[in-house]
């Protein structure tokens, strides 16, 4: 079949799924601050959400677009999708409670009608040797980032944590940024980075069944700040801080994004690490914080040197 | 005291009261001068205006003890649960007990309004971090910080999933300072496709067959956690019990509104309709006596209509007003320029349908809270407005946006694009804050505006002919 994008969000979203139906899976990072439609600017709308729904609405070549409802931002913004009628779009429904079996037994059949949207779009369904082969595949190519990843982190630079929401293209100057400042990000834990890549698959259950083996994997396993309760999230923290040696976290969140803010100070009060809150307003926000990101490193080689 | 309906300030009240108590005008145990809830720091009373009825009254009374009442329930043995977003369904299950009251401490959200500056709510959820990018329900984290608004709850229950930004992360950073709470899920209300199984439920909204299925799974556990915490075994009957209580109180309602928007004159404020109406959501905290004062508010009503006697004229302009307002003061405003109530829409419509009693009460149940109009797309809440607005002849909206609340950024949008593919109306959207002092004039200019925009639309109708 020819090659056709599924635009997706979210990393609830089984990249490895997606592809198994035999389409090419896109992750948006991209802030579409430059499109106005169908979504305007307006006070209280996430910018992200937006960006996303305006961008992804112009991308050439699409089949589809996957959202969830893991917001109520991107909730709101899945009916401007429903309004055209020639975007084909899937709202996965992700729920935040996460701790019984009627919630996991609810992914597994959003992971089925999933399926059946791709279908309805021109994919083809895999069977289920066809889906391991894919999920082993991204499995390793999973690790072979992340065992890169650690190669990297051995420089001599203040250990970083930057944390929170999508992380845009037009926010990647962060890394060159902590960096210039003598920091490393030697954990992306924003919802594109390794926090949210999915646990191992068991290996004994996947062939029986792969799609319990996505649920595992990426419901129950991935911490995230919506999920009720989130204190998975927080151990998660905690676990990083023990295990890296980090010395401070910047966090990223965008405006009007209630369930990342709401946090700030619950992250504050469980690390005891300095901590540096940005709020995201356009694609300029990073630029526009480069004196605070500068003086946040320099504190942290203040209480540094001081301990020493 | 006249009979004649007029809108009274409390002030005004204190000397009708003198006159009730010299006709030896019996009052419930809650009743008693309004102005003495000014003395527990309600001083926002002072600037409303009141229905200067006797049925008013006791409903003003009844609303402004709950606290009271909550007191002496657990004074005398009782279990409280504070139950938190879903608005209707879990109280149900809780009153089919009989020691245990539900309330939902999401009413704190007005504390900021009726307690003006007494009140150190707010101060205290900014300092917890939850500023005002946050909907005013952030009251309730300083609510719970702050204490004395509510007694202790023994149990903390709250819906999740399809619910607003705001509240999910204020109930979190609620639980994260060491309040335990028990969390359901309630999924995205979606339409169903072709291959599925569709359901009408209770207000008209479709859902799907499975997604029934799992908000009874849900339901289950929490009756299974009231149950424990009860100490009592909820059955079926039980349940069905509770939900023909509810629905009584829930068709009192219904007539309440209905005369009250089609009436020819207004019979009924907008405030103490909106205060009868947010009872249907938890009773506040007692489900006997809320029936007799919506009853009592019913026959006043009744009486008015036959009488052709009430507020505002014959002229008043007809408004569907869209959520909630953070202060409630606003009401009067409306009315003082010119219009009148003739629909509503506060965010819980399915806590004032009738329940299905032909089905198995869980069942009933869990058709009812996928109804909740916030669950699913704001198009289908749009749609069951527009029918509103059919049944009650409204002539304008007013979209009231609640500031920091995360639906309503998008949502007024989508509900006015809606409402405008189906009627020539004018919509206007406002912004209410928790006190609104400052704003006033900028509200009451628009309120009159669009007041004015209908009657010169209808002046130019009646030109046309």
């Amino acid at each position: 079949m020819v090659n056709r994008k599924i635009i997706y969000t979210s990393p609830f979203i089984p990249a490895e799924f997606i592809a198994a139906y035999g389409f090419i899976p896109i992750r948006i990072s991209y802030s579409g601050d430059e499109y106005n439609e169908p979504i305007k600017i307006e006070t209280g709308v996430c910018p992200y959400m937006r960006g996303f729904i305006n961008y992804s609405t112009q991308i050439d070549n699409t089949s589809g677009i996957i959202i969830t409802t893991t917001c109520d931002q991107m909730r709101r913004g899945s009916e401007f999708l429903n309004n055209n009628s020639e975007i084909n779009y899937f709202l996965m429904n992700i729920p935040s409670s996460w701790q019984t079996l009627n919630s996991n037994n609810l992914y597994l059949q959003e992971l089925k009608r999933l399926g059946e949207f791709l279908i309805s779009v021109g994919g083809i369904k895999p069977n289920d040797e066809k889906l391991v082969s894919f999920m082993l595949s991204y499995e390793r190519k999973r690790n072979e980032l992340l065992s890169n990843h650690d190669t990297l982190s051995k420089k001599k630079k203040i250990p970083i944590v930057l944390l929170g929401e999508t992380l845009t293209k037009e926010n990647f100057y962060i890394f060159d940024l902590v960096s210039e400042f003598g920091g490393e990000i030697i954990v992306n834990a924003t919802e594109n980075g390794e926090r949210t890549f999915p646990a191992k698959y068991n290996k004994r259950s996947i062939k029986d069944s792969p799609l319990l083996s996505l649920t595992e994997s990426y419901f129950n396993a991935i911490p995230n700040i919506f999920k009720r309760p989130n204190d998975e999230f927080f151990n998660w923290l905690i676990n990083i801080n023990k295990t890296r040696d980090i010395l401070g976290i910047i966090l990223l969140r965008y405006i009007w994004c209630d369930l990342w803010h709401s946090e700030v100070a619950r992250i504050r009060e469980c690390l005891n690490v300095p901590l540096l809150d940005i709020e995201i307003t356009s694609n300029k926000t990073i630029l526009r914080e480069r004196n605070r990101i500068q003086a946040f490193m320099e504190i942290i080689k203040c209480q540094t040197s001081q301990n020493k | 005291m006249s009979d004649v309906p007029k809108q009274i300030t409390i002030f005004e009240w204190e000397r009708n009261l003198e006159l009730l108590n010299k006709l030896g005008i019996k009052q419930p145990w809650y009743g008693g001068n309004l102005s003495r809830h000014i003395a527990d720091g309600d001083t926002r009373l002072k600037s409303l205006l009141f229905d200067n009825s006797l049925e008013a009254l006791n409903l003003w009374n009844f609303l402004l003890t709950e606290n009271e009442r909550l007191e002496n329930a657990v004074q005398n043995g009782k279990k409280l649960v504070g139950t938190m977003k879903d608005l209707g369904t879990i109280p149900i299950i809780v009153y089919s007990t009989a020691n245990l009251i539900a309330f939902y401490p999401d009413g704190a959200w007005w504390i900021p309004c009726i307690m003006e500056q007494n009140s150190t709510v707010l101060t205290i959820a900014d300092k917890m971090g939850i500023d005002e990018s946050f909907c005013p329900v952030r009251a309730m984290l300083g609510a719970f910080i702050e204490e004395g608004h509510f007694p202790k709850t023994d149990l903390l229950i709250s819906s999740s999933g399809a619910i607003c930004d705001d509240f999910s992360a204020i109930a979190q950073r609620l639980e994260g300072l060491g309040n335990p709470i028990s969390w359901w899920e309630i999924p995205y209300r979606r339409n169903p496709n072709t291959k599925e199984t569709s359901v009408e439920l209770p207000g008209g909204f479709i859902a799907e067959a499975s997604q029934i299925s799992f908000v009874k799974e849900e339901l289950k556990r929490i009756i299974k956690i009231i149950s424990d915490t009860a100490n009592t075994k909820i059955t079926n009957e039980m349940l069905s019990e509770s939900i023909a209580k509810a629905n009584q109180i829930r068709e009192v309602l219904s007539q309440l509104r209905l005369l009250t928007f089609t009436a020819k004159i207004c019979p009924l404020p907008s405030l103490e309709l909106l205060i009868a109406e947010m009872m249907a959501i938890h009773y506040c905290s007692d489900r006997d006596e809320v029936l007799v004062v919506l009853n009592n508010l019913l026959s006043l009503v009744k009486k008015r209509v036959e009488n052709k006697i009430g507020y505002f004229g014959l002229n008043a302009i007809k408004v569907f007003w869209i959520n909630p307002v953070a202060d409630i003061r606003v009401m009067n405003i409306l009315e003082n320029c010119g219009g009148r109530i003739c629909g509503t829409e506060y965010l819980f419509t399915h806590a004032l349908d009738a329940i299905p009693v032909d089905i198995e009460p869980l069942e009933a149940l869990a058709r009812m809270a996928l109804a909740d109009p916030m669950v699913g797309p704001s198009t289908d809440r749009a749609k069951r407005i527009c029918n509103d607005i059919r049944r009650f002849g409204s002539e304008a909206v007013v979209i009231s946006k609640i500031p920091g609340a995360s639906h309503c950024a998008l949502e007024g949008s989508l509900i006015a694009n809606t409402i405008r593919s189906n009627f020539d109306i004018p919509i206007i959207k406002i912004e209410v804050p928790s006190i609104s002092n400052s704003f006033e004039e900028s509200i009451k200019t628009k309120l009159s505006a669009l007041v004015e925009t209908v009657n010169n639309n209808k002046s130019k109708s009646l030109k046309i002919i």
